[in-house]
């Protein structure tokens, strides 16, 4: 009995030293790229992750509060403070520690991260599959549309393309990364399809001239250096494929069904169920950004709506003229319920004016009633849950039309630019414009209208020289350092190469 | 309601007659022959062979068998009765004819076994900084867990019990200051011997001593997961001998200590009047919403245990039963524990055997502290049910649509949260004697946790009206095996004494989770226990998970003791000990552990200092480890992505790296050097225990942020940074008093610990500042920032000045530059107390026992979250404010300032405890006590919020959250009865 203890003791002692690990619930990554769904799967990241792009703490928040056609003001009952970040942009007082800012540029260099390591799990693979190569080309336009909207937003921004170079990136100037942009759109534009119904939701061959029409569109404003017919021929490669028409019903492009729109270029596919954003980040809730507490009982919406943001007075009344069917894009005057009954709270109507008390004034805030709501997207009968199925519109057509109408303005060619504005314009119940109409002025009022809350309104004051001057709640600014966002405090603090745009404190 | 009434006056009753019927006295006339019986006070067992003696004569008997004795004697002599060690008794006679002497251990504290890890040691030979607290010891109370025990007890251990009031809070332990930024921070917690155990599934009845390993040298044979200190847990065992039956049985009260103190009402509309706001906000109701959400709570608790047999074969088994009520309405846990303990001596004593096992249960329903937050701020006019107005879709609950703003009853009435939790764990010790001085000791553990927690909000929850019905299920499964196997070696030569073991240990550990969510019910009727029958699943939006993980541990260890004539003591200790967690170079660790110590007072020139009866110097140094991140940190996996890719009209799922890979990551290092001394004074009346220690942790284990790209996510979990912590702590503990019948016992601890972050930053991961304590709701501001160089727990904002004459607040401008800025921001408190200390008191007259616990900290600031967001008229109308709103000019709006920092030095009354241990003479019950028990009886503080002793632990410490669950004043009737 004793020696069998002993022996049992002996044994135990010596039995296991082995520290392997055992996975179950996830895939070790030797095991995975062994069919061509496998790599689809990875690739399709790219996509998944543009859904964080309508985040109202992301790049659309950050481009579209910057100007006068959102803004977030400070709310009676403490509402909207949120650190400032809302009127620290729309005021343009915005530092290198601003979150907004921040979570933008993470959204593109994870972008660009995202594209670098898709690429080079293809150049690893030994697997030989038919739409390898277009997949290739379609990963490198997105990493370029991602690089176009860095040097927009930033300037001079960290470059790199191979993911295996674990280096700190370098610095590469704005021009440098234009050129790598421009070569890389042209190079790959043609290996990807003609349509953007037959890849929906994916880059296309009018996506990439697209970018290619708008980094010439602004090339003057960036470099100095005018591209407008450059601007022009980008803009007819897209409107010679012919897979491309304007909607009849302009608000066709935004319904909660609107992925058969024909206008619509590059859209974001959301859907409740497949393409929810699995997280906060990554849902479309316009709805619960702008509309009122109540509004729910106007749409009959199941959740819970956050009385935010709005329009500024002065960008509203851009939409002043008479019969202008795009007026429809704001919510504004009392409000009613589904049933027709006033919309009420606290035993008052609901009704949003133009006018906002203030952007930041603790003893005067907004009232909760303030500002013109946003109503472009349809907001679904029932609709349930933080994200909307409606498939965000990057590009449309309309802007590929208009980009040329103004690059033809711009030429001196106004007579030829005519037709296109008026092709947009026909479908609002508007008149035609003529020849003297199309000044600069008008051509930006017309974006404005066409294109609110779209993203493109930054680019827009930028370039026709509207973005440092005074507006509601802004004063003119002494320089135009603003045009360029801060570089990230926390990125610099991560990459020591990167040099502060000028205007910028540390 | 009524239910606990009347339960409460049965559990009275049962007191009562528990007290007055069996209770016997006996007297009878005086005579000249004087008989006794002489028992050992602890067990109740007779004690045979002491001597009996009446004082001044040379007359002596010895008890015999029974420990019955009988002398002649007249009235007003003296009996003295001695035995080898116990305390030695004398009796003044009067008229008795029947004499019971209890006799009473003596108390020689330096003889005390200490618990160290793989064996004992005594108190006057160990060398590490080691504390001990005994059952003899152990506050009386509503202790729902055994953790409570300790609290106050231990200097150096700070406890607190983060979610105050709540029937299913835990608590949290720290050790010496914060040594970890994401690691695990709670101590090791060792059941005789079982590496991992977990206290709450213990009753506190069940244990004999807990002894904790504060420094590292302590610790280092625990290695890897011994940074934060180790708590040594000893059972009660089988006692051979006659059958014994003990019966445990109290009632507590709980009342609300303090509540958050809003607007009532009246002074509702007032305040509505006062700021011009009309009386559009004005509901027309009365309610008060805190008193519509909490009850005054009832707790109840029975236990039962028996031990006996014989010396061969022995064994004890305990049962006990609570029922623990909260102040939240519907809040509640019921436990059941049973544990039972056989021995077995065989081979003619050579080899013990010990089995074990151990089964506890409990059901817990689950406070939502945000109920309590939503009572704090709602509008007290509001009525609590729906009126006419009322859309149809809210039920019966009145409404009122405002941003993240719902009725608290109907939160309360429309949603159900409980869980299950199970836990079985057996072990079988078997320790062999191989040759004299050669021990073989093996001890092999099972134990398997299942956990069930499910959910349902209501049709009229107020979140997410329209869900109709939501329900959500979790179930977990965990398993966890473990060895331990060691030599023992003891010998002596001489004067030398040595000590040694070698040993080996294996443990692995496996979690599975299952969960399920579904909403879209035709009925609340089901709860969460039809989960297919929602019509979400049909949708696609019905959600479904499981996963399985599992990790190793495996080690090498030894340690050798050896002293010279108890003078000069050596204990050295090595665990080599590798981890599955860790990247595949750095899975293996080693880990020393070394500390000396000189008993100064056997050298010879003490032994004229005839008031120090002992006194040793202590010296240690020790690393150890810290393995608490989580499964497969280190290695390259892919995981299912949260959102799908649209790929020619389909959907299909994406793969992603679960992590930025870091082969690298290794064990976080703790080094801690301590000194100290240990002394015994004045007869053995006064102990003194002193240390000092500094402590580093290096490799600090962080979630970094790195630059994207080239890293595809923007933080990798690595080693980088480095903390120290330094302190001291002192025991004192003595009799300042003793007469015959008469004793008072006092314990007083002291803390103070330091802490710096030295560094976070190397030549790869760079981070300035690390910005924690976030208020969300409205501000979305930080509160807090860690820098390289401060201190942790640093709360950092502007610096209130005042307020100016139009009521806006005046801050502290730094930068010279207009307006309040991230710039003007400076260290405005800190969490942590200078010091922290607790004084217990005992005092026994003969059958009475009276004690009373104080603890107390000093130096720690509070950030009061409700007054940041309600001290001011920012809210009022949709919501309430606090009351000291109008004792101020504030009109300005919610915003972070050093204005709600507030100084949280507390002083509480912890526990006060009368008791009465009634003199039976009854066949059937040899001891019965009562007690009454006052626990957080008052709480001295400057503190404007509810209660300042906050949640320490986290990175983010001593913020009162609007969350808070407040504590309650509890009062316990109890019983113990042994058979």
């Amino acid at each position: 009995m004793k020696k069998i203890l002993i022996i049992v003791f002996t044994l135990s002692i010596f039995s296991c030293t082995n520290l392997d690990e055992t996975i179950y619930s996830s895939i070790p990554s030797d095991k995975f790229f062994t069919t061509e769904e496998e790599f689809l799967m990875s690739a399709g990241r790219v996509y998944s992750h543009l859904l964080g792009y309508t985040h109202y703490y992301n790049i659309w928040g950050t481009i579209t509060v910057s100007t006068d056609e959102a803004l977030s003001p400070f709310r009676q009952f403490n509402q909207w403070d949120d650190g400032g970040v809302w009127r620290d942009l729309h005021a343009h007082t915005f530092t290198p520690e601003h979150d907004n800012i921040y979570q933008t540029w993470s959204f593109l260099f994870t972008g660009i991260s995202l594209c670098n390591q898709v690429l080079y799990e293809f150049s690893q693979a030994t697997l030989d599959f038919p739409v390898k190569e277009n997949m290739i080309a379609e990963i490198k336009v997105m990493r370029a549309w991602f690089y176009f909207n860095a040097i927009d937003l930033f300037g001079n921004v960290p470059f790199t393309t191979d993911f295996t170079d674990v280096s700190v990136p370098l610095q590469k100037t704005r021009a440098e990364i234009f050129s790598f942009i421009e070569e890389e759109l042209k190079e790959n534009a043609g290996l990807l399809p003609d349509s953007p119904s037959s890849s929906y939701g994916r880059a296309t061959k009018p996506f990439a001239y697209t970018i290619l029409a708008k980094m010439y569109l602004n090339s003057e404003k960036w470099f100095g250096t005018p591209k407008w017919q450059e601007t022009v021929n980008a803009c007819d490669s897209v409107i010679n494929l012919g897979t491309l028409q304007l909607e009849d019903d302009y608000f066709a492009n935004f319904k909660a069904d609107n992925q058969s729109s024909k206008e619509n270029i590059f859209v974001i596919v959301y859907d409740k169920v497949y393409a929810n954003g699995g997280n906060w980040a990554r849902r479309f809730r316009f709805h619960q950004l702008t509309l009122h507490w109540e509004s729910v009982r106007t749409f009959g919406i199941l959740d819970e709506t956050w009385n935010g943001f709005c329009t500024s007075q002065s960008f509203f009344e851009t939409f002043n003229l008479s019969d202008d069917y795009r007026s429809n894009t704001w919510l504004y005057g009392p409000q009613y319920e589904a049933s027709g009954d006033p919309l009420l709270w606290y035993g008052w109507q609901v009704d949003f004016t133009p006018e906002i008390n203030s952007l930041f004034d603790m003893s005067n805030p907004a009232d909760h009633n303030q500002g013109v709501r946003f109503a472009k997207y349809e907001y679904e009968d029932g609709l349930q849950g933080e994200c909307m199925s409606n498939d965000y519109a990057v590009y449309r057509y309309a802007d590929v039309l208009m980009m040329k109408g103004e690059a033809l303005v711009r030429q001196g060619n106004a007579g030829l630019a005519v037709p296109l504005f008026n092709e947009v314009r026909r479908r609002t119940g508007l008149p035609d414009y003529s020849t003297t109409d199309l000044t600069l002025d008008e051509i930006y009022d017309e974006r404005g209208r066409e294109f609110a809350w779209e993203g493109s309104r930054r680019q827009d004051m930028i370039r026709f020289g509207k973005w440092t001057a005074e507006r509601d709640f802004k004063p003119a600014e002494s320089d135009n350092h603003t045009e360029l966002f801060p570089i990230p405090a926390r990125a610099r603090t991560n990459n020591s190469n990167l040099e502060q745009n000028p205007g910028y404190t540390n | 309601m009524n239910i606990h009434v009347k339960r409460k006056f049965a559990v009275i009753l049962f007191t009562a007659v528990m007290l007055f019927s069996s209770a016997y006295v006996g007297y009878t006339q005086q005579e000249r022959t004087v008989k006794g019986k002489v028992v050992e006070a602890a067990s109740n067992m007779p004690l045979a062979g002491a001597t009996v003696n009446v004082k001044g004569t040379n007359s002596a008997v010895i008890s015999d068998a029974d420990g019955n004795f009988s002398v002649t004697a007249a009235s007003g002599d003296v009996l003295v009765i001695y035995f080898m060690g116990y305390v030695t008794q004398e009796i003044e006679l009067s008229n008795q004819s029947q004499i019971n002497v209890f006799m009473v251990e003596e108390v020689n504290q330096l003889d005390d076994l200490v618990v160290i890890g793989y064996g004992t040691t005594t108190k006057k030979e160990v060398t590490g900084s080691v504390s001990s607290i005994t059952s003899d010891d152990f506050k009386s109370g509503n202790i729902t867990d055994p953790v409570q025990l300790l609290q106050g007890q231990i200097a150096g251990l700070n406890i607190i019990r983060s979610d105050g009031g709540d029937p299913n809070g835990s608590f949290q332990i720290q050790l010496r200051g914060r040594t970890t930024m994401s690691g695990g921070t709670s101590p090791l917690i060792v059941i005789d011997g079982v590496v991992g155990g977990d206290l709450s599934a213990l009753s506190s009845n069940e244990i004999q001593t807990v002894d904790v390993l504060k420094d590292g040298s302590a610790a280092a044979i625990y290695g890897t997961r011994a940074t934060n200190g180790v708590i040594l847990v000893t059972t009660k065992k089988a006692t051979p001998g006659t059958n014994r039956l003990e019966f445990l049985s109290y009632v507590a009260l709980q009342t609300v200590d303090k509540k958050p103190e809003m607007l009532t009402a009246d002074e509702f509309r007032a305040a509505l009047n006062k700021y011009g706001l009309g009386n559009s906000a004005d509901h027309g109701a009365s309610t008060d919403w805190f008193d519509q959400v909490t009850q005054s709570p009832i707790t109840q608790n029975y236990e039962l245990s028996s031990s006996g047999g014989t010396r061969s074969l022995s064994y004890r088994a305990g049962v006990s039963w609570t029922t623990d009520h909260g102040l939240v309405k519907k809040s509640s846990k019921e436990s059941l524990r049973t544990r039972i303990n056989v021995s077995q001596m065989l081979l003619n004593d050579r080899l013990k055997l010990d089995y074990n096992a151990a089964y506890s249960t409990s059901k817990s329903v689950y406070a939502d502290t945000y109920i309590l937050r939503q009572a704090m701020f709602h509008n007290p006019t509001e009525p609590v049910y729906a009126d006419e107005n009322t859309p149809a879709q809210y039920g019966n609950y009145y409404y009122v649509g405002a941003m993240e703003y719902y009725n608290p009853v109907a939160m309360l009435e429309q949603f159900d949260d409980s869980g299950l939790r199970k836990q079985f764990t057996g072990s079988i010790n078997a320790s062999l004697s191989i040759i004299d001085g050669l021990k073989a000791n093996t001890l092999v553990s099972f134990t398997e946790t299942s956990e069930r927690y499910g959910h349902y909000y209501g049709k009229y929850y107020p979140i997410g009206i329209g869900n109709n019905g939501y329900a959500e299920t979790y179930n977990n499964h965990g398993k966890y095996k473990s060895l331990e196997s060691y030599l023992d070696y003891s010998a002596s030569f001489n004067d030398h004494r040595i000590q040694a073991i070698f040993g080996y240990s294996y443990s692995e550990q496996w979690g599975e989770s299952y969960d399920a969510m579904n909403y879209k019910f035709d009925t609340d009727l089901f709860s969460f226990y039809n989960i297919g029958a929602g019509a979400a699943l049909k949708d696609g939006l019905a959600s479904m998970s499981s996963s399985k993980s599992s990790n190793k541990l495996i080690s090498f260890f030894g340690r050798v003791m050896y002293n010279y004539k108890e003078k000069y003591l050596l204990t050295a200790s090595l665990r080599h000990e590798g981890s599955s967690r860790f990247g595949s170079d750095h899975k293996w660790g080693l880990f020393p552990g070394l500390s000396l110590g000189w008993r100064l007072a056997n050298e010879s020139f003490m032994e004229d200092v005839k008031w120090v009866n002992d006194i040793k110097l202590r010296a240690g140094f020790g690393v150890t480890g810290n393995q608490e991140i989580g499964n497969y940190q280190s290695l390259a996996i892919l995981r299912k992505g949260s959102s799908n890719f649209y790929y020619n009209g389909t959907w299909l799922s994406t793969y992603e790296p679960g992590r930025n890979p870091n082969p690298d990551l290794r064990w976080e290092k703790k080094q801690e050097f301590n000194i100290g001394f240990d002394a015994a004074i004045l007869d053995n009346r006064l102990n003194v225990n002193f240390d000092f220690y500094i402590r580093r942790t290096t490799d600090l284990l962080y979630t970094y942020s790195v630059p994207v790209p080239p890293n595809l996510y923007s933080s990798t979990f690595a080693n980088v940074g480095t903390i120290e912590n330094k302190g001291i702590e002192l025991t004192l503990s003595g009799t300042p008093y003793v007469t015959k019948n008469f004793k008072w016992n006092v314990v007083g601890t002291f803390s103070h610990n330091t802490n710096k972050l030295v560094s976070f930053s190397n030549d790869i991961y760079a981070m300035d500042a690390l910005n924690l304590g976030y208020f969300g709701d409205d501000l979305k501001i930080y509160t807090m920032r860690i820098e390289e160089g401060w201190s942790l727990g640093n709360f950092y904002g502007p610096k209130f000045l005042g307020f100016d004459d139009s009521g806006g607040a005046k801050y502290e401008d730094l930068d010279g530059i207009e307006g309040i800025t991230e710039a003007d921001y400076q260290i405005i408190g800190n969490a942590y107390p200078d010091f922290i200390f607790s004084l217990q008191n005992t005092f026994t007259y003969k059958n009475f026992d009276f004690s009373f616990l104080l603890r107390g900290s000093v130096g720690n600031d509070v950030l009061n979250q409700t007054r940041v967001y309600y001290e001011g008229p920012a809210y009022l109308g949709t919501k309430n404010i606090l009351k000291s709103s109008l004792d101020s000019d504030y009109r300005g709006g919610a915003y972070y300032s050093s204005r709600f920092i507030e100084d949280g030095s507390y002083l509480k009354l912890d526990n006060v405890t009368l008791g009465y241990n009634l003199s039976i003479k009854s066949p059937y019950i040899s001891k019965l006590r009562i007690y009454l028990t006052g626990q957080n009886l008052f709480t001295i503080t400057k503190y404007k919020g509810i209660d300042p002793e906050i949640s320490l632990s986290g990175l983010q410490p001593g913020i009162d959250w609007y969350d808070f669950y407040p504590r309650t004043k509890t009062f316990v009737l109890g019983v113990k009865v042994t058979f």
